[in-house]
């Protein structure tokens, strides 16, 4: 159980004018998984290169549970890393493979066999101790990867796109298996990922990160619900933006006035909402509700989604593909956007 | 060169046998075995005077084959009045230890050659291969007068020294060679698992790249081993090897003792040729990536 905060952490390379990660400031608390959202080419590597020590930062610090690291070596510093590629050590057994930092440690034989025996139990691995990394199956080569760094019991787990290699079923499964082990064994996590729902699905808190800086941190439904800005909004698959003015707790737009869910002070800006959340058809007058011209209608599989327009505003409502089957193109429909769902950019 | 036994696979030739029906392809297999026949007399034939002549008591013109034959050429070469023993013991010391050399230097320089981007690379490449070009005497009959002022002269360890020269560009290649198909995340994962620098480099690194080290080790000691003009030039006589020896006998007209020292003298070409065939080709990719810069 480590706390891991980063102060100000910047990194700029060598013959680069622009830094890849500039004054990052980020705690993760003790046991938990935080994700590291972002596109590739953001910096995400780079941090946790820093975190293990593998790259020096150019400014800022690095703390453990209140001690800075930063003149630890790497092999001293127990932030033990999972990459993309499983970078098993191709002349071991696997169990070798698993027992190697143990055996850095220079632990006894015995205590080295049983723990690496159990971990490979965890990981379903159990009986492969002497195959050789490449007699493996890719998921089962990331999974000896993992336990590897696991049975270190590293004070912070640093992981790079571990399951991007893997084909979709199997990359849930080892989501499901990573997320079980971090929670029993309670070791703070950082997992750097540029697949949103991975990160969703996976982790306590969100930190995302757009151009080497951190843009918002925060629990996944947060960053759904209450986006920062609207790059943020439609990183997380945000599509609506109305412009318009907010005072006390009404939002004036071309389409009318809508009643908020909270107060936001006066905010001048953009009325945001996820189309998940638009009614269509409640045909009702409670409030909120107004007509709109359904523009087109796209099947997506397991929801259908409806372009809509009022006000001279456009905007996108997805609903369950059998409420779509009577809604036809130039059609006037009723819509209504519970006040609960409604978000006002800053 | 160690690499040949891969290479002498002619079977193999790659024959789109869909379009070219049995017959053609046989009489190709043929024309491969034919090849190969006369690759090995190319390589085999020369050796069979000499080692004739190292057996023969009188062999004169126009005979075929010597008329006597005795051991005295090979028991005065195998005597210590002769010299022999010891310049084989002085040649392996100075080969093995060019080799170490070659080693500390080589695999370093490999990596860095192979590995990383920077600027001045191109430079560096064609200064590591411009040795290969240039003959070595021109360098040496400069390196001699360094080499005076500096007491290496006339000393084994100046011959150590100068038999760089010529090797290091082989190891230099194998390692780069080996380096550009190397992963050094490898090593980054190693550290963050709780390696030092050290332990990283032996446990990851070194069983990684060390079938080039031997190939590179083979090609030094061989080229070290055969080493004329520099250890003449730089060892002023005084430090005397085998292929010196040889020479010696040779131009002196004992066709017998030549014969016997020249079996002696390819003996390590045959054997390290044996030991690569056998443990190295196809373990490792190190050889052909020679050609890789």
């Amino acid at each position: 159980m480590t706390q891991v905060m980063l102060k100000e952490l910047a990194k700029i390379y060598n013959g680069s004018i622009a830094p890849a990660v500039s004054s990052l400031s980020l705690t993760l608390e003790s046991g938990s998984l935080t994700a590291l959202l972002g596109p590739s080419g953001c910096g995400k590597s780079t941090i946790l290169k820093m975190i293990a020590g593998l790259l020096p930062p150019s400014s800022g610090d690095i703390l453990f549970d209140g001690t800075s690291i930063l003149r630890k070596r790497p092999e001293q510093r127990g932030a033990a890393m999972v990459f993309q590629d499983h970078l098993l050590f191709p002349y071991m057994n696997i169990a070798d493979n698993i027992g190697f930092g143990l055996k850095m440690q220079r632990l006894p034989k015995s205590e080295i066999q049983s723990r690496v025996g159990k971990m490979m139990e965890l990981v379903q691995l159990g009986g492969f101790n002497a195959r050789k990394p490449s007699a493996l199956s890719g998921g089962q080569q990331q999974r000896a990867a993992l336990a590897r760094a696991l049975v270190t019991r590293p004070k912070i787990l640093l992981l790079d796109e571990p399951f991007s290699n893997l084909d979709a079923n199997l990359r849930i499964e080892m989501r499901e298996l990573l997320r079980t082990l971090q929670q029993e064994m309670a070791i703070t996590t950082l997992f750097v990922t540029h697949d949103q729902e991975e990160a969703v699905v996976l982790s306590d808190r969100i930190a995302l990160l757009l151009g080497g800086e951190l843009r918002q941190y925060d629990t996944a439904s947060a960053l759904y619900a209450q986006p920062n800005d609207e790059e943020i909004a439609r990183f997380f698959g945000g599509r609506n933006f109305i412009s318009g003015t907010s005072r006390e707790g009404r939002f004036e737009c071309s389409i009318g006035t809508f009643t908020l869910g909270g107060n936001y002070r006066g905010r001048v800006g953009k009325l945001t909402f996820r189309p998940e959340n638009v009614r269509i058809g409640d045909d009702s007058q409670a409030e909120n509700s107004f007509d709109a011209l359904v523009l087109s209608k796209i099947f997506l599989g397991t929801q259908t989604r409806i372009r809509l327009a009022a006000g001279g505003e456009e905007f996108d409502a997805t609903i369950n593909p059998e409420d779509a089957l009577n809604l036809e193109e130039n059609m006037t429909v009723r819509v209504r956007l519970p006040k609960q769902s409604l978000w006002v950019l800053p | 060169m160690p690499a040949l036994p891969a290479g002498i696979s002619v079977t193999e030739i790659d024959i789109p046998h869909k379009v070219r029906p049995e017959k053609p392809r046989s009489r190709l297999f043929n024309l491969a075995k034919l090849s190969l026949a006369l690759l090995v007399a190319w390589l085999v034939l020369p050796l069979l005077p000499l080692a004739l002549w190292s057996f023969s008591r009188s062999w004169y013109f126009p005979d075929l084959l010597p008329s006597d034959y005795s051991w005295r050429a090979w028991e005065y070469a195998l005597s210590s009045t002769s010299g022999v023993p010891q310049a084989i013991l002085r040649t392996i010391l100075i080969a093995v230890a060019t080799t170490i050399l070659s080693v500390i230097v080589g695999v370093p320089a490999g990596r860095a050659l192979g590995l990383y981007q920077f600027r001045g690379k191109a430079l560096i490449e064609v200064l590591v291969l411009a040795p290969m070009v240039i003959p070595g005497i021109a360098v040496a009959l400069g390196l001699h007068v360094v080499f005076l002022k500096l007491g290496l002269a006339g000393s084994l360890i100046g011959v150590m020294i100068v038999h760089l020269i010529p090797t290091l560009p082989y190891m230099i290649l194998v390692m780069a060679g080996v380096f550009a198909n190397y992963n050094p995340a490898a090593e980054s994962q190693a550290r963050s698992l709780g390696a030092s620098a050290l332990k990283a480099f032996y446990y990851i690194t070194l069983p990684a790249i060390l079938p080039g080290i031997l190939i590179g080790s083979i090609f030094v000691f061989l080229v070290s081993w055969s080493q004329y003009i520099l250890t003449l030039l730089i060892g002023g006589g005084r430090v005397i090897t085998l292929p010196l020896l040889l020479f010696n006998f040779a131009t002196s007209g004992r066709n017998d003792i030549t014969g016997a020292i020249g079996m002696i003298y390819i003996l390590p070409g045959i054997v390290l040729l044996l030991f690569a065939a056998r443990y190295l080709s196809g373990r490792n990719m190190s050889a052909g990536n020679l050609g890789q810069i």
